[in-house]
């Protein structure tokens, strides 16, 4: 079957993108089910909210802590047998969910396992089926396939808040299990670590094209090294510190506790996932559109206006919740638009700084604090909820960051260095692959 | 003698105006009616207070099944925001308090005779905290039995201590926006003057004091917070329950706006000196803040907001133009590149000082106009800190004129003068808007 497929005029790799795709989609599907979780389990159990945020919460920061060691599993396991075996896991522990009844099992099972199964194949994942199978069109397959997580996240809320209140929650659980465990003979039969293991050359690669063998040294000690020179950088620090906040005011408070929060303002159950999927269609546009404007302007300024405008669009949400239907609909459209839009600008920044060999990992890094940043904001966002009684406040304090954020990035790269060395004026740069994200 | 009866003609007009002005602001949240009636006071409830008691004042004869306080303007009550206590020293009141706007009712059973106490404690829409108790007698008066912490020696509906933070909080807020906007106005207004290597060395300096203007904004916030906890409880300033309320309050609102205009300036400072967007930016920043500051004043919850908002915004933007400004001058002037160009910068800061004290004037004197009727408001505190606060300031200005005149060394000491001085008028306005105005 591979042979037919290989002899056919499109090349493998769109294969191995594909299903690369797949695996991705489904896997952000699971990480994305306990938002509709939330208010069912509170019924159901009588758990708090601050209970079930901190299983997001565990979920979250293995995910992120996940991406700078998951190359190195890769490296030494193969792709494929990880992508296996993280998606078993992840389609098993899915299917568990559906039957506890304590808020440890909550975190066990969604926290510690999902969490770090999904983060083994994610991040890392995009960044490696890119540069191991493309030579060409590199930067299109990383965004794409960064697109189907982040906005993989969003687009199926309607459809498991629909199975929620139509079933009950453990449909949602049944259903992400079996969609996992769908895609796990479909990466047996077609995954394959390197094109050489079938003969082939990575799309858009000529003779001379120097392949990428295996990476020398130990990857657990370059990650470790890497963490250590970004530590002593003021860059890395702003970079990592916007990020986190930006993982704080996306995943972490709007992805987890936006659908409770417009719940308890009275919407259904199936409208509120709808209205977090359009944030994720409009972030799409936002997103694409951030990629080609971070080519042409400055990367500090882009990523100013962001934070801007999201902070800005986070302090308004508190009055679009308790206002008219036309008032959330401006939030999404404002807050959709730069949902992930940060992304590109930081990802260019960061191999700006630290040079495009430190890029990636040091950008694993950089992911990681974003992770960080959202599971603070899911724990804290649902402990606030417990104090207080309701979001607005969570919504306030991330608006807040965000504009701390607008002003950190301004200031990077003025008079710091990295590695040592001063940093010279940010130029954008078009030719540097970009590392995956989230 | 043309003069004179132009000059009549001119106070002619204003008393005039002054007699032809909308009603004045109820604002703070006062009460004004209560249900049943304090024992002690005839209704309203809200008349000059008498030292009488409930064994001579009025005696219910049927039990009431409800108490209702209606206030000045909607109000959220904070923690237990209205209890009632009976003769036994229990709580009598049954169920949840309903708030409606400005009205908050609590069920009671007070089928037992003798004497009961209200308490209750409210923020109010324009954010200031207020409490009070009273009594009220059915059937035959008993010895009145207190619930709360706190007995009834409040200034202007809060604690000593709340009423003293808020002042602080306050303070640090407007001296905030003062040093943090005012420099870069002295540097378009008044540095641009000036030649360029001054304005290069100048520049740092004036950054310098924009970072100290929004360190006074954020530490003013959490300053403001506790003024506020403290103004309903004594003791527990802590206390989770009432700061949840609090921050749920108008008053959260307001704070999280300030705190985001802070660190708004905070971005514009990292962005680029030069560009026409900056002033565009600080500009619009400045005059914002200025109207969310108005929500927490008094202007807000008047008869006439349209015109009580936008005087109390020109009022706060031409105190930060001038004592901004002030602080910035004192500040460039040692850099040695300023010789030979003093007369110039002080002549441009004196035009810019004038124009804000005209300004100052003007919405001051409409702002009292809006708030103030007959003449027994000389009798509250409200009314002698304003006539305080308009004592410095003529002082201030016969200083900043005389501080014009002179030069060297004595001018800079004037200039030290008239910074302290603005600095206690700008305290006193704080007392001003912590303080419930007479009615």
């Amino acid at each position: 079957m591979i042979q037919k497929l290989t002899a056919r005029s499109f090349h493998y790799a769109w294969v191995i993108a594909g299903v690369t795709f797949l695996t991705l989609i489904v896997s952000a599907g699971v990480r994305s089910t306990p938002s509709v979780l939330i208010v069912p389990l509170e019924k159901e159990f009588g758990w708090t909210r601050a209970d079930i945020s901190l299983a997001v919460s565990i979920n979250l920061i293995l995910f992120g802590l996940c991406g700078p060691f998951a190359a190195a599993l890769m490296e030494r396991f193969g792709m494929r047998r990880v992508m296996l075996i993280a998606l078993t896991t992840v389609g098993f522990a899915a299917a568990l969910t559906s039957q506890m009844n304590a808020p440890w099992q909550l975190d066990l099972l969604w926290g510690v396992v999902v969490g770090t199964a999904t983060g083994a194949t994610a991040s890392v994942l995009s960044a490696t089926v890119a540069n191991r199978w493309f030579v060409k069109r590199r930067g299109l397959v990383v965004g794409l396939l960064a697109a189907s997580s982040a906005t993989g996240q969003l687009i199926f809320l309607p459809l498991l808040a629909w199975l929620v209140t139509t079933f009950g929650w453990q449909a949602a659980s049944y259903t992400t299990a079996g969609a996992v465990l769908a895609v796990v003979p479909l990466v047996a039969i077609f995954i394959r670590n390197r094109p050489v293991d079938i003969g082939l050359r990575p799309y858009g690669a000529t003779d001379d094209t120097e392949i990428a063998g295996p990476v020398t040294g130990n990857p657990f000690a370059n990650a470790l090294r890497s963490l250590g020179i970004g530590l002593r950088s003021k860059d890395f620090w702003i970079l990592a510190g916007s990020f986190y906040i930006c993982g704080a005011t996306t995943n972490g408070l709007i992805g987890t506790h936006l659908i409770p929060a417009a719940m308890d303002h009275g919407f259904a159950e199936v409208t509120a996932a709808s209205l977090v999927a359009l944030i994720g269609i409009f972030d799409i546009v936002g997103t694409t559109f951030s990629g080609w404007l971070s080519d042409r302007i400055d990367n500090r300024k882009l990523l100013t206006w962001y934070y801007g405008l999201r902070g800005l669009s986070l302090l308004f949400l508190p009055y679009a919740l308790s206002s008219t239907f036309g008032g959330l609909i401006v939030f999404i459209v404002f807050y959709g638009l730069d949902w992930v839009a940060t992304v590109p600008p930081t990802v260019r920044l960061t191999s700006d700084v630290f040079g495009k060999a430190n890029g990636s990992i040091m950008f694993g890094w950089i992911f990681a604090a974003h992770q960080f940043g959202a599971a603070t904001a899911a724990f804290g966002a649902g402990a606030l909820y417990t104090w207080l009684g309701d979001y607005s406040a969570s919504f306030w304090v991330a608006g807040l960051l965000s504009l701390v954020a607008a002003g950190m990035v301004t200031r990077i790269g003025k008079t710091g260095t990295a590695g040592g060395k001063t940093v010279p004026v940010i130029k954008p740069d078009n030719k540097t692959p970009e590392p995956a994200a989230i | 003698m043309r003069r004179t009866s132009q000059s009549l003609l001119v106070l002619a007009g204003v008393m005039l105006i002054w007699l032809a002005r909308p009603l004045p602001a109820q604002a703070h949240g006062t009460l004004i009616y209560a249900s049943p009636p304090d024992c002690t006071k005839p209704v309203p409830a809200l008349l000059p207070p008498e030292t009488g008691d409930c064994r001579t004042g009025t005696i219910l004869e049927q039990a009431p099944t409800v108490v209702k306080l209606v206030f000045t303007e909607p109000v959220k009550p904070i923690r237990h925001g209205l209890i009632v206590t009976g003769p036994a020293g229990k709580p009598v009141e049954q169920g949840s308090i309903s708030v409606n706007g400005s009205e908050l009712s609590i069920a009671v059973e007070a089928s037992q005779a003798g004497t009961y106490q209200v308490t209750w404690q409210v923020i109010s829409e324009d954010s200031h905290p207020v409490r009070g108790n009273f009594n009220f007698s059915v059937g035959q008066p008993s010895e009145i039995i207190q619930r709360s912490a706190w007995s009834g020696s409040d200034v202007g509906g809060v604690s000593l201590l709340g009423l003293v933070l808020q002042v602080i909080g306050r303070l640090a807020h407007f001296a905030g926006y003062a040093l943090g906007f005012g420099p870069f106005f002295f540097e378009w207004l008044v540095l641009a003057a000036g030649r360029n290597e001054l304005q290069k060395v100048a520049i740092p300096r004036l950054k310098r004091l924009t970072y100290y203007g929004i360190g006074l904004l954020l530490l003013a916030e959490p300053l403001g917070l506790l003024g506020q906890t403290a103004s309903l409880t004594n003791e527990q300033l802590f206390n989770p329950d009432v700061l949840a309320d609090i921050l749920a309050s108008s008053f959260g609102q307001v704070m999280t706006e300030r705190l985001g205009a802070a660190i708004l300036l905070w971005v514009l400072l990292g962005a680029d000196r030069q560009g026409k967007p900056l002033k565009w930016g600080v500009t619009g920043l400045y005059l914002g803040l200025a109207l969310v500051d108005g929500q927490t004043s008094h202007a807000v919850i008047s008869d006439s907001v349209w015109l009580g908002l936008p005087a109390n915004t020109i009022h706060l933007a031409a105190m930060g133009l001038w004592l901004g400004g002030l602080v910035s001058l004192v500040a460039v002037w040692k850099i040695p590149q300023i010789e030979g160009q003093k007369g110039l910068l002080v002549k441009r800061f004196g035009r810019v000082a004038g124009i804000a004290l005209a300004w100052l004037v003007v919405s001051g004197s409409l702002m009292a106009w809006l708030r103030l009727a007959g003449l027994n408001w000389l009798n509250t505190l409200y009314g002698q800190t304003l006539l305080i606060k308009l004592m410095v300031l003529v002082v201030v200005v016969v200083i900043a004129g005389m501080g014009l005149w002179t030069s060297g060394l004595r001018q800079k000491r004037s200039w030290q003068v008239e910074l302290a001085l603005l600095l206690g008028i700008v305290g006193l306005a704080g007392l001003l808007i912590s303080l419930p105005p007479p009615r």
